[in-house]
Protein backbone atom coordinates (compact mmCIF):
# COMPACT_ATOMS: atom_id res chain seq x y z
CA UNK A 1 0.00 0.00 0.00
CA UNK A 2 2.43 2.30 0.99
CA UNK A 3 5.02 1.87 -2.22
CA UNK A 4 1.12 2.56 -4.35
CA UNK A 5 0.92 5.56 -2.05
CA UNK A 6 4.49 6.36 -3.29
CA UNK A 7 3.89 5.71 -6.77
CA UNK A 8 0.94 7.95 -6.69
CA UNK A 9 2.52 11.37 -5.10
CA UNK A 10 5.76 10.49 -7.59
CA UNK A 11 3.12 11.65 -10.06
CA UNK A 12 1.26 14.32 -8.75
CA UNK A 13 4.02 17.08 -9.00
CA UNK A 14 7.68 15.54 -9.21
CA UNK A 15 7.63 12.93 -12.51
CA UNK A 16 3.83 14.48 -13.39
CA UNK A 17 4.01 13.42 -16.71
CA UNK A 18 1.51 16.24 -17.93
CA UNK A 19 3.65 18.83 -16.39
CA UNK A 20 7.27 17.49 -17.02
CA UNK A 21 6.55 16.81 -20.66
CA UNK A 22 4.87 20.12 -20.67
CA UNK A 23 1.77 18.32 -22.49
CA UNK A 24 -0.71 20.16 -20.50
CA UNK A 25 0.63 23.66 -19.82
CA UNK A 26 -1.11 25.11 -23.20
CA UNK A 27 -4.82 23.43 -22.19
CA UNK A 28 -4.19 24.89 -18.38
CA UNK A 29 -3.03 28.44 -20.29
CA UNK A 30 -5.95 29.26 -22.79
CA UNK A 31 -8.55 27.43 -20.53
CA UNK A 32 -8.12 28.30 -17.37
CA UNK A 33 -10.93 31.06 -16.46
CA UNK A 34 -11.60 33.24 -13.02
CA UNK A 35 -10.23 31.48 -10.06
CA UNK A 36 -13.55 30.43 -8.90
CA UNK A 37 -15.04 28.77 -12.01
CA UNK A 38 -11.59 26.99 -12.66
CA UNK A 39 -12.18 24.74 -9.79
CA UNK A 40 -15.73 23.22 -11.81
CA UNK A 41 -13.63 23.73 -14.96
CA UNK A 42 -10.48 22.03 -14.27
CA UNK A 43 -12.15 18.95 -13.19
CA UNK A 44 -14.35 18.20 -15.97
CA UNK A 45 -11.24 18.32 -17.96
CA UNK A 46 -9.18 16.13 -15.79
CA UNK A 47 -12.43 13.58 -16.01
CA UNK A 48 -11.78 13.99 -19.54
CA UNK A 49 -8.49 13.18 -19.56
CA UNK A 50 -8.60 10.42 -16.93
CA UNK A 51 -11.29 9.04 -19.53
CA UNK A 52 -9.33 9.03 -22.52
CA UNK A 53 -6.25 7.95 -20.52
CA UNK A 54 -8.11 5.03 -18.62
CA UNK A 55 -9.60 3.54 -22.12
CA UNK A 56 -6.87 3.84 -24.23
CA UNK A 57 -4.66 2.07 -21.52
CA UNK A 58 -6.85 -0.81 -21.35
CA UNK A 59 -8.14 -1.03 -25.00
CA UNK A 60 -3.84 -1.00 -25.71
CA UNK A 61 -2.95 -3.14 -23.09
CA UNK A 62 -4.45 -6.33 -25.72
CA UNK A 63 -1.98 -4.96 -28.33
CA UNK A 64 1.54 -6.17 -29.09
CA UNK A 65 4.13 -3.99 -28.28
CA UNK A 66 5.16 -3.68 -31.34
CA UNK A 67 1.77 -2.64 -32.59
CA UNK A 68 2.91 1.27 -32.43
CA UNK A 69 0.18 2.86 -35.11
CA UNK A 70 -2.69 0.41 -34.20
CA UNK A 71 -1.80 1.95 -30.41
CA UNK A 72 -1.84 5.73 -31.67
CA UNK A 73 -5.33 5.23 -33.83
CA UNK A 74 -6.92 3.95 -30.41
CA UNK A 75 -5.37 6.90 -28.99
CA UNK A 76 -7.13 8.84 -31.37
CA UNK A 77 -10.61 7.46 -31.11
CA UNK A 78 -10.40 7.43 -27.21
CA UNK A 79 -9.41 10.78 -27.04
CA UNK A 80 -12.18 11.57 -29.46
CA UNK A 81 -14.64 9.78 -27.00
CA UNK A 82 -13.32 12.24 -24.34
CA UNK A 83 -13.85 15.79 -26.34
CA UNK A 84 -17.31 14.17 -27.08
CA UNK A 85 -18.12 13.81 -23.54
CA UNK A 86 -16.13 17.12 -22.30
CA UNK A 87 -18.41 18.74 -25.68
CA UNK A 88 -21.46 17.56 -24.11
CA UNK A 89 -20.70 18.97 -20.41
CA UNK A 90 -20.34 22.27 -22.36
CA UNK A 91 -16.69 22.73 -22.70
CA UNK A 92 -13.87 22.86 -25.23
CA UNK A 93 -16.72 24.79 -27.33
CA UNK A 94 -15.81 27.72 -29.59
CA UNK A 95 -12.27 29.21 -30.63
CA UNK A 96 -9.36 30.26 -30.25
CA UNK A 97 -6.68 32.20 -32.28
CA UNK A 98 -8.90 30.89 -35.04
CA UNK A 99 -8.75 26.86 -34.83
CA UNK A 100 -11.54 24.81 -32.44
CA UNK A 101 -10.62 24.62 -28.92
CA UNK A 102 -10.53 20.81 -28.90
CA UNK A 103 -7.24 20.85 -31.18
CA UNK A 104 -5.89 22.14 -27.54
CA UNK A 105 -6.97 18.40 -25.61
CA UNK A 106 -4.99 16.10 -28.49
CA UNK A 107 -1.70 17.01 -27.00
CA UNK A 108 -2.22 15.99 -23.25
CA UNK A 109 -4.60 13.11 -24.03
CA UNK A 110 -2.68 11.08 -26.66
CA UNK A 111 0.90 12.83 -25.00
CA UNK A 112 -0.59 10.81 -21.73
CA UNK A 113 -1.74 7.39 -23.68
CA UNK A 114 1.18 7.31 -25.55
CA UNK A 115 4.13 7.58 -22.44
CA UNK A 116 1.83 5.45 -19.94
CA UNK A 117 2.04 3.03 -22.55
CA UNK A 118 5.72 3.06 -23.07
CA UNK A 119 6.73 3.16 -19.42
CA UNK A 120 5.18 -0.53 -19.73
CA UNK A 121 5.59 -1.09 -15.71
CA UNK A 122 2.98 -3.37 -13.80
CA UNK A 123 -0.89 -2.50 -14.21
CA UNK A 124 -1.56 -1.16 -10.73
CA UNK A 125 1.73 0.80 -10.88
CA UNK A 126 -0.02 2.14 -14.73
CA UNK A 127 -3.48 3.07 -13.60
CA UNK A 128 -1.77 4.93 -10.35
CA UNK A 129 0.86 6.72 -12.55
CA UNK A 130 -2.18 7.63 -15.02
CA UNK A 131 -4.42 9.04 -12.13
CA UNK A 132 -1.46 10.45 -10.56
CA UNK A 133 -0.76 12.94 -13.47
CA UNK A 134 -4.03 13.68 -13.88
CA UNK A 135 -4.56 14.71 -10.10
CA UNK A 136 -1.46 16.70 -10.66
CA UNK A 137 -3.09 18.47 -13.55
CA UNK A 138 -6.12 19.20 -11.73
CA UNK A 139 -4.16 21.11 -8.64
CA UNK A 140 -1.87 23.12 -11.60
CA UNK A 141 -4.51 24.19 -13.40
CA UNK A 142 -6.18 25.73 -10.12
CA UNK A 143 -2.83 27.14 -9.35
CA UNK A 144 -2.64 28.70 -12.91
CA UNK A 145 -5.92 30.16 -12.65
CA UNK A 146 -4.52 31.93 -9.19
CA UNK A 147 -1.42 33.33 -10.92
CA UNK A 148 -3.00 34.08 -14.06
CA UNK A 149 -5.58 35.85 -11.55
CA UNK A 150 -2.89 38.31 -9.73
CA UNK A 151 -1.03 38.73 -12.82
CA UNK A 152 -4.26 40.47 -14.47
CA UNK A 153 -4.80 42.18 -11.14
CA UNK A 154 -1.00 43.24 -10.55
CA UNK A 155 0.10 46.83 -10.94
CA UNK A 156 2.87 45.98 -13.79
CA UNK A 157 3.72 47.26 -17.22
CA UNK A 158 1.21 46.02 -20.21
CA UNK A 159 4.60 44.07 -21.04
CA UNK A 160 4.68 41.90 -18.28
CA UNK A 161 0.53 40.80 -18.09
CA UNK A 162 1.02 38.38 -20.30
CA UNK A 163 1.61 34.66 -20.41
CA UNK A 164 5.30 34.84 -20.62
CA UNK A 165 5.32 35.82 -17.01
CA UNK A 166 3.00 32.89 -16.60
CA UNK A 167 5.55 30.39 -17.96
CA UNK A 168 8.16 32.26 -15.56
CA UNK A 169 5.88 31.52 -12.67
CA UNK A 170 5.21 28.19 -13.44
CA UNK A 171 8.94 27.44 -13.78
CA UNK A 172 9.73 28.99 -10.43
CA UNK A 173 7.10 26.84 -8.88
CA UNK A 174 8.66 23.91 -11.00
CA UNK A 175 11.93 25.31 -9.12
CA UNK A 176 10.28 25.33 -5.96
CA UNK A 177 9.15 21.17 -6.23
CA UNK A 178 12.37 19.87 -6.89
CA UNK A 179 13.83 21.93 -3.88
CA UNK A 180 10.99 20.35 -1.45
CA UNK A 181 11.73 16.71 -3.43
CA UNK A 182 15.34 16.94 -2.21
CA UNK A 183 14.17 17.44 1.33
CA UNK B 1 -3.90 38.66 -20.84
CA UNK B 2 -6.33 37.17 -23.46
CA UNK B 3 -5.41 39.76 -26.16
CA UNK B 4 -3.86 37.82 -28.83
CA UNK B 5 -2.48 41.08 -30.51
CA UNK B 6 0.61 40.72 -31.84
CA UNK B 7 1.91 37.79 -34.11
CA UNK B 8 4.95 36.67 -32.43
CA UNK B 9 2.65 36.14 -29.46
CA UNK B 10 0.20 33.91 -31.13
CA UNK B 11 3.25 31.81 -32.69
CA UNK B 12 4.73 31.14 -29.63
CA UNK B 13 1.34 30.37 -27.95
CA UNK B 14 0.30 27.63 -30.76
CA UNK B 15 3.69 26.14 -30.87
CA UNK B 16 4.57 26.10 -27.19
CA UNK B 17 4.81 22.37 -27.02
CA UNK B 18 7.82 21.95 -29.31
CA UNK B 19 9.38 25.40 -28.31
CA UNK B 20 9.33 24.09 -24.46
CA UNK B 21 10.39 20.50 -25.33
CA UNK B 22 11.57 20.41 -28.49
CA UNK B 23 14.44 22.93 -27.87
CA UNK B 24 16.84 21.43 -26.00
CA UNK B 25 19.44 21.10 -28.33
CA UNK B 26 19.72 22.79 -31.93
CA UNK B 27 19.66 20.12 -34.16
CA UNK B 28 16.50 18.65 -32.33
CA UNK B 29 15.08 22.28 -32.31
CA UNK B 30 15.71 21.92 -36.33
CA UNK B 31 14.51 18.71 -36.70
CA UNK B 32 11.38 19.75 -35.15
CA UNK B 33 11.02 22.93 -36.65
CA UNK B 34 11.50 21.68 -40.09
CA UNK B 35 9.21 18.75 -40.05
CA UNK B 36 6.55 20.88 -38.21
CA UNK B 37 6.94 23.65 -41.44
CA UNK B 38 6.84 20.59 -44.03
CA UNK B 39 3.67 18.91 -41.94
CA UNK B 40 1.92 22.73 -41.86
CA UNK B 41 2.00 22.95 -45.72
CA UNK B 42 0.78 19.23 -46.35
CA UNK B 43 -2.31 20.11 -43.66
CA UNK B 44 -2.48 23.42 -45.66
CA UNK B 45 -2.61 21.90 -49.04
CA UNK B 46 -5.11 18.92 -47.91
CA UNK B 47 -7.22 21.71 -46.21
CA UNK B 48 -7.87 23.36 -49.27
CA UNK B 49 -7.90 20.21 -51.43
CA UNK B 50 -11.05 18.66 -48.35
CA UNK B 51 -13.09 21.55 -47.46
CA UNK B 52 -14.78 21.88 -50.23
CA UNK B 53 -16.04 18.18 -49.64
CA UNK B 54 -17.14 18.39 -46.40
CA UNK B 55 -20.17 20.72 -45.21
CA UNK B 56 -19.71 19.64 -41.60
CA UNK B 57 -17.00 21.55 -39.82
CA UNK B 58 -16.46 19.25 -36.87
CA UNK B 59 -15.64 16.14 -40.08
CA UNK B 60 -12.90 18.03 -41.31
CA UNK B 61 -10.91 18.95 -38.60
CA UNK B 62 -11.20 15.35 -37.28
CA UNK B 63 -9.68 14.26 -40.12
CA UNK B 64 -7.34 16.45 -40.60
CA UNK B 65 -6.18 15.33 -36.76
CA UNK B 66 -5.71 11.75 -38.26
CA UNK B 67 -3.96 12.62 -41.20
CA UNK B 68 -1.74 15.14 -38.89
CA UNK B 69 -0.94 12.47 -36.66
CA UNK B 70 -0.03 9.84 -39.26
CA UNK B 71 2.37 12.15 -41.14
CA UNK B 72 3.85 12.63 -37.52
CA UNK B 73 4.38 9.18 -36.95
CA UNK B 74 5.47 8.50 -40.31
CA UNK B 75 8.15 11.38 -39.73
CA UNK B 76 9.53 9.77 -36.46
CA UNK B 77 9.54 6.20 -37.80
CA UNK B 78 11.42 7.61 -40.64
CA UNK B 79 13.77 10.00 -40.01
CA UNK B 80 16.00 7.56 -37.55
CA UNK B 81 16.35 5.04 -40.87
CA UNK B 82 17.17 7.68 -43.32
CA UNK B 83 19.47 9.78 -41.29
CA UNK B 84 21.02 7.66 -38.88
CA UNK B 85 22.80 10.28 -37.18
CA UNK B 86 19.67 11.78 -35.89
CA UNK B 87 18.91 9.25 -33.62
CA UNK B 88 19.83 10.35 -30.28
CA UNK B 89 18.03 13.79 -31.46
CA UNK B 90 14.58 12.21 -31.89
CA UNK B 91 11.95 12.55 -29.05
CA UNK B 92 8.25 12.37 -28.50
CA UNK B 93 8.10 15.70 -29.74
CA UNK B 94 7.98 15.15 -33.24
CA UNK B 95 5.31 12.51 -32.71
CA UNK B 96 3.08 15.18 -31.23
CA UNK B 97 3.84 17.80 -33.53
CA UNK B 98 0.75 16.30 -35.32
CA UNK B 99 -1.65 17.44 -32.60
CA UNK B 100 0.22 20.53 -32.09
CA UNK B 101 -1.46 23.50 -33.15
CA UNK B 102 0.96 25.45 -35.21
CA UNK B 103 0.34 22.64 -38.23
CA UNK B 104 -3.06 23.88 -38.24
CA UNK B 105 -3.17 27.24 -38.18
CA UNK B 106 -2.25 27.45 -41.75
CA UNK B 107 -5.74 26.27 -42.07
CA UNK B 108 -7.53 29.57 -41.13
CA UNK B 109 -8.10 32.54 -43.68
CA UNK B 110 -4.88 33.65 -44.49
CA UNK B 111 -2.42 34.25 -47.22
CA UNK B 112 0.38 31.93 -48.27
CA UNK B 113 2.72 34.95 -47.92
CA UNK B 114 1.75 35.07 -44.08
CA UNK B 115 1.59 31.56 -43.87
CA UNK B 116 5.30 31.29 -44.67
CA UNK B 117 6.37 34.51 -42.49
CA UNK B 118 4.72 33.21 -39.58
CA UNK B 119 6.77 29.76 -39.98
CA UNK B 120 9.80 31.19 -40.51
CA UNK B 121 8.95 33.16 -37.34
CA UNK B 122 8.29 29.93 -35.82
CA UNK B 123 12.02 28.71 -37.23
CA UNK B 124 13.70 31.23 -35.97
CA UNK B 125 12.35 31.47 -32.45
CA UNK B 126 13.06 27.72 -31.98
CA UNK B 127 16.53 28.08 -33.30
CA UNK B 128 17.13 30.91 -30.70
CA UNK B 129 15.44 29.34 -27.72
CA UNK B 130 17.71 26.04 -28.31
CA UNK B 131 20.82 27.72 -29.09
CA UNK B 132 20.13 29.70 -25.73
CA UNK B 133 19.49 26.39 -24.01
CA UNK B 134 22.31 24.96 -25.82
CA UNK B 135 24.94 26.98 -25.28
CA UNK B 136 23.81 27.92 -21.44
CA UNK B 137 22.76 24.56 -20.62
CA UNK B 138 25.48 22.41 -22.17
CA UNK B 139 28.08 24.43 -23.07
CA UNK B 140 28.07 23.26 -26.51
CA UNK B 141 26.31 24.32 -30.17
CA UNK B 142 25.47 21.59 -32.68
CA UNK B 143 26.93 19.23 -30.30
CA UNK B 144 30.80 21.21 -30.30
CA UNK B 145 31.73 21.93 -27.22
CA UNK B 146 32.03 25.82 -26.98
CA UNK B 147 32.65 26.44 -23.49
CA UNK B 148 35.15 25.10 -20.73
CA UNK B 149 31.90 24.64 -18.26
CA UNK B 150 28.41 24.52 -18.20
CA UNK B 151 27.00 27.33 -17.00
CA UNK B 152 23.73 26.23 -16.27
CA UNK B 153 22.82 22.71 -16.20
CA UNK B 154 19.24 23.92 -14.81
CA UNK B 155 18.36 25.61 -18.67
CA UNK B 156 18.53 22.01 -20.32
CA UNK B 157 15.47 20.51 -17.98
CA UNK B 158 12.21 21.58 -17.89
CA UNK B 159 12.25 24.13 -15.14
CA UNK B 160 14.96 25.79 -17.75
CA UNK B 161 12.30 25.70 -20.82
CA UNK B 162 9.60 27.62 -18.60
CA UNK B 163 12.32 30.35 -18.14
CA UNK B 164 14.34 30.75 -21.35
CA UNK B 165 10.77 30.45 -23.34
CA UNK B 166 9.09 33.59 -20.83
CA UNK B 167 12.20 35.31 -20.97
CA UNK B 168 12.83 35.05 -24.70
CA UNK B 169 8.90 36.29 -25.44
CA UNK B 170 9.32 38.87 -22.82
CA UNK B 171 12.50 40.08 -25.12
CA UNK B 172 10.50 39.46 -28.28
CA UNK B 173 8.15 41.46 -27.16
CA UNK B 174 10.13 44.49 -25.89
CA UNK B 175 11.64 44.26 -29.60
CA UNK B 176 8.03 44.18 -31.72
CA UNK B 177 6.88 46.96 -29.26
CA UNK B 178 9.66 49.34 -30.03
CA UNK B 179 9.16 48.21 -33.88
CA UNK B 180 5.42 48.69 -33.75
CA UNK B 181 5.95 52.17 -32.08
CA UNK B 182 8.87 53.28 -34.42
Amino acid sequence: MREIAAVFWEYVFPENILLVYFFGVLLAIVETPGLKRSFKKGFKLSCGLLISALSGWIITGYISGEQDFIALLIFLLTSLFAIYLLQKMGELEGEWLGLPKMVLVFVPMIGLQWLAREQGINITDSFFMIAGSVTGFYMSFILIAAIKEQIRLAEAKKIFKNEYTLLLAIGFLALAVIGFSFI
Amino acid sequence: MNEYDNKIRQIILLALLPLLGGTINLVTALIIAISCILMALLIRVFYMILKKYFSDKNSIWFLLLALGLSISYSIYILIPVVLPFTEPYINIYLLLIGVTPLIYAGCRKIKWKTFFANNLIFMLIMILIAGMREILGEGSLLGQSILAVEPLTLISGPIGAFVVVGTAGILLEIIYNRGISK
